[in-house]
């Protein structure tokens, strides 16, 4: 079964050898692609020296239009599993076996890597607990799936959806909404405990200031989402 | 509207109209998004040629001056281009993000065969 994991990375200079490396310790049954999404700082120059393999977009499109240029290389190559870590080190690559299985076994489209089951590791701030509480709320009333960790980008998904992601895959902020317009399209999702860890180096891109509007566009997003008819 | 005033917007509709023909030339806008922003145009050259229609507004809404109702009309069709724009900004952003990506996937795969 081949399986790839993409790392979209937004000046990780100082994360990407790490997390790339701690990927490549999984051995060769995982491959794996970075997305430099137009990296300001040195992030390109990294992956040149140490002959990873990147995709390099020209522009910079965000996480959503990084991670969606992942599921376009993952299907154009043929891969069964396409798996999502984030390029700052906070997912461990030793829980990919515990993603991939469901998946392998028939009982999930798409797997979610969930910090909230057994509560190991790091759970991010109480206030975006309750802000991820509220979403994962939303996104039960609005399709009747439950997903605790909505907002981890811990995630693995089959071909037939890795399909449906690289066709339509929702920008700013998507990981909410990536679940909702999966499950209105009929995927069967399903969360496995991970742990993570914070992450070493720089800031996270939602900052207190983004919150509320992180809040407000992922709610609207969620409530206007429609099922695609491409699947 | 007093005759002063209905002078006034006649003339600052014949520039609006020779600016968007000159903006078109220049090629600095395209005829196809001219013509939103020229409806919007014909829509006062109308209102001032039959000032009668204002009247009309005026009696509809229950505006108390057709000045009001001037405003009224220009406001709630600047919003309407707007929301026009709005989606043809969203439509090009989703169209841009599509062609980035196919480049970076192309570049990949030249990458790939260089080395092979």
């Amino acid at each position: 079964m081949k399986i790839l994991a993409i790392v979209p990375a937004y000046n990780e200079a100082a994360n990407i050898e790490k997390t790339v490396a701690n990927l490549k310790s999984c051995g060769s049954s995982v491959d794996y692609v970075v997305i430099n999404d137009c990296s300001t700082d040195n992030t390109l120059d990294i992956l040149k020296a140490n002959d990873f393999n990147y995709i390099s977009l020209p522009v910079n499109l965000g996480i959503g239009g990084g991670v969606q240029t992942g599921y376009k290389y993952g299907v154009e190559n043929g891969y069964d599993i396409i798996i999502q870590q984030d390029g700052d080190g906070q997912h461990d690559p030793k829980y990919i076996k515990d993603v991939c299985a469901p998946i392998i076994n028939g009982d999930a489209d798409i797997v979610v890597g969930s910090r909230f089951i057994t509560n190991e590791g790091f759970q991010s701030s109480g206030t975006r607990r309750i802000g991820i509480g509220f979403l994962s709320w939303l996104i039960k009333l609005k399709c009747g799936t439950v997903v605790k960790d909505v907002t981890s980008g811990y995630r693995a998904v089959n071909n037939k959806y890795s399909l449906f992601f690289a066709r339509n895959y929702p920008q700013d902020y998507p990981e909410p909404e990536a679940i909702v317009s999966a499950s209105l399209a009929g995927a069967r999702i399903k969360e496995v405990p991970v742990v993570m860890k914070e992450r070493e180096y720089g800031k996270s891109s939602i900052n207190l200031k983004r919150s509320i509007y992180y809040m407000i566009k992922v709610s609207l997003a969620i409530l206007l989402c429609k099922k695609e008819s491409d699947i | 509207m007093t005759d002063r005033l209905r002078v006034f917007v006649t003339i600052g509709i014949v520039l609006y109209f020779l600016l968007l023909s000159l903006l078109v030339k220049k090629k600095h806008i395209s005829l196809r998004y001219a013509l939103v922003w020229g409806v919007l145009g014909l829509v006062f050259l109308a209102l001032d040629v039959f000032p009668g229609l204002l009247v009309q507004i005026c009696d509809f809404f229950g505006i108390q001056t057709p000045v009001f109702a001037l405003f009224a009309v220009f406001f709630t069709l600047v919003f309407f281009v707007l929301i026009v724009f709005t989606g043809v900004v969203s439509r090009q952003a989703e169209k841009i993000r599509t062609l980035v990506q196919t480049a970076a996937l192309l570049e990949k795969r030249i990458m790939n065969m260089e080395q092979d």
